[in-house]
């Protein structure tokens, strides 16, 4: 039934989408019955205030029902951050190296936040730093078993998160996103790469103990690779007594490697929500910071621990006692660590581990006390010569 | 492989030796959770000797 028009006061009624008033007043508010609209007359046109089936509300809070949400026709949608929870998943910094091969070992070696294992003793497997060829993203990650290499343990490549992050997924659907391509000679079975996403009990678990008797929420999910890229995604639910997790990406190598038997993966980005959005990026000098919680070098971002030669950046004093022990040097982090991170000093002259340089006479033992989340302090435990300057750099690493 | 050093006011130091490492008492230090699972298996770890370095 039509409303009629008036002059005067805010009068509300109700019509059909059909029969709206046909001399309507400005400012007159109508509710179309048949679409749930609220409109309001303009003094020249009819302009839609509240459309539910757009945007909805009940009890428990507003629900936008459609796909994307929209700010002045733009689509703002992926660009509400933060979102992805995972670190370095565009594969941005590599402060260890940005290439190396682990063998028989479970270690972080190249790219931050990134963790390398071998499934056998003695098997090998190279990560490296590739231009990604991908629109948008600058570098990714290459995951590569050596060339002629015979052993068939599974090769990982595994992220774990502590439990200040993990709480945030905690009774809620979250949604794992990358981007990955196959070598020529990818040897991994049936082409697929494997994913698993394993959560658990305990505070700032170490990934192994999670994996026994975790909860394996992405079970081995296996995607065949091209030697294009694709984008994967898989949508899980959390409990809601999870406080640790980790991400491993991995493949069973088959045969003997040729040259080309590797994956290229970058993009990895895991967020609330049941649909993977577009990756959300990063400033380097942002996703650096994040790193540096757990894992800093005194060394400039080029220099893979250790040159030799590279004073620059260094701790440097020039010590007024010969004196055993006598020196005490502090050493500031530029972030503060996860936890009290273990560190490990340099001579500038030949890089080896363990000691210090004391210029004009060689390379000095000494210790490192004191470790805290902000610093430490480095102490000589001979007696110095008095002929220089004391010269050390460090790394510091507090990973999971 | 690892040594200790034990100052009363520096409290006790964890050397590893394969990569010259000073690891923190802190059990949320992995390698200090590594250590720790080392001494479970009944290794015991030498007293950290500067003569035994320049």
């Amino acid at each position: 039934m039509a409303v009629s028009s008036t002059t005067g006061g805010l009068r509300t009624g109700v019509c059909l989408s059909t029969d709206r008033p046909q001399n309507p007043y400005n400012g007159q508010v109508v509710y179309e019955t048949d679409t749930n609209r609220t409109l309001v007359w303009d003094n020249s046109a009819w302009v839609v205030v509240a459309d539910p089936a757009l945007v909805s509300f009940s009890g428990t809070g507003a629900t936008v029902t459609a796909d994307a949400m929209t700010v002045a026709g733009e689509n703002v949608t992926p660009y509400t951050g933060r979102r992805n929870l995972l670190y370095n998943g565009a594969m941005q910094v590599w402060q260890r190296a940005t290439s190396g091969t682990t063998t028989g070992a479970d270690n972080y070696k190249t790219m931050d936040r990134w963790r390398n294992r071998t499934g056998s003793i003695g098997q090998s497997m190279t990560v490296s730093r590739q231009s990604a060829g991908l629109t948008g993203f600058q570098y990714c990650a290459r995951i590569q078993r050596p060339s002629g290499g015979t052993d068939t343990g599974r090769l990982n490549l595994i992220q774990s998160l502590e439990t200040s992050d993990v709480v945030r997924f905690a009774g809620q659907t979250v949604t794992l996103s990358f981007y990955a391509r196959k070598g020529a000679n990818f040897s991994g079975a049936s082409n697929n790469l494997l994913t698993y996403l394993i959560t658990g009990t305990g505070t700032d678990q170490y990934w192994l103990n999670i994996a026994s008797g975790g909860n394996p929420l992405i079970n081995g999910t296996t995607w065949t690779l091209t030697s294009s890229w694709q984008r994967f995604t898989a949508s899980v639910f959390v409990p809601s007594t999870e406080e640790s997790m980790f991400l491993d990406f991995s493949y069973d190598p088959t045969g003997t490697a040729g040259a080309d038997d590797y994956y290229e993966i970058t993009g990895i980005q895991l967020e609330l929500g049941d649909k993977a959005t577009p990756f959300e990026h990063r400033s380097y000098g942002e996703e650096l910071a994040l790193c540096q919680r757990y894992y800093e070098k005194s060394y400039d971002m080029g220099k893979n621990p250790s040159p030799t030669n590279d004073p620059n950046g260094s701790i440097n004093v020039w010590p007024h006692t010969t004196t055993a022990y006598g020196i005490h040097i502090y050493a500031p982090f530029s972030v503060r660590k996860r936890t009290t991170p273990t560190v490990t000093m340099y001579d500038t002259a030949t890089g080896t581990a363990g000691y210090f340089m004391e210029t004009g006479f060689g390379l000095r033992s000494g210790q490192v006390i004191f470790i805290g989340e902000t610093g430490f302090t480095l102490r000589n435990s001979v007696v110095l010569a008095g002929t220089g300057y004391i010269n050390a750099h460090f790394i510091a690493s507090a990973e999971l | 492989m690892y040594q200790i050093f034990s100052e009363e006011n520096i409290g006790t130091l964890i050397y590893r030796v394969s990569d010259c490492a000073w690891i923190p008492p802190d059990p949320a230090n992995t390698d200090y959770q590594e250590y720790l699972a080392w001494l479970e298996e009944g290794n015991v770890p030498e007293e950290w000797n500067p003569e035994e370095v320049i």
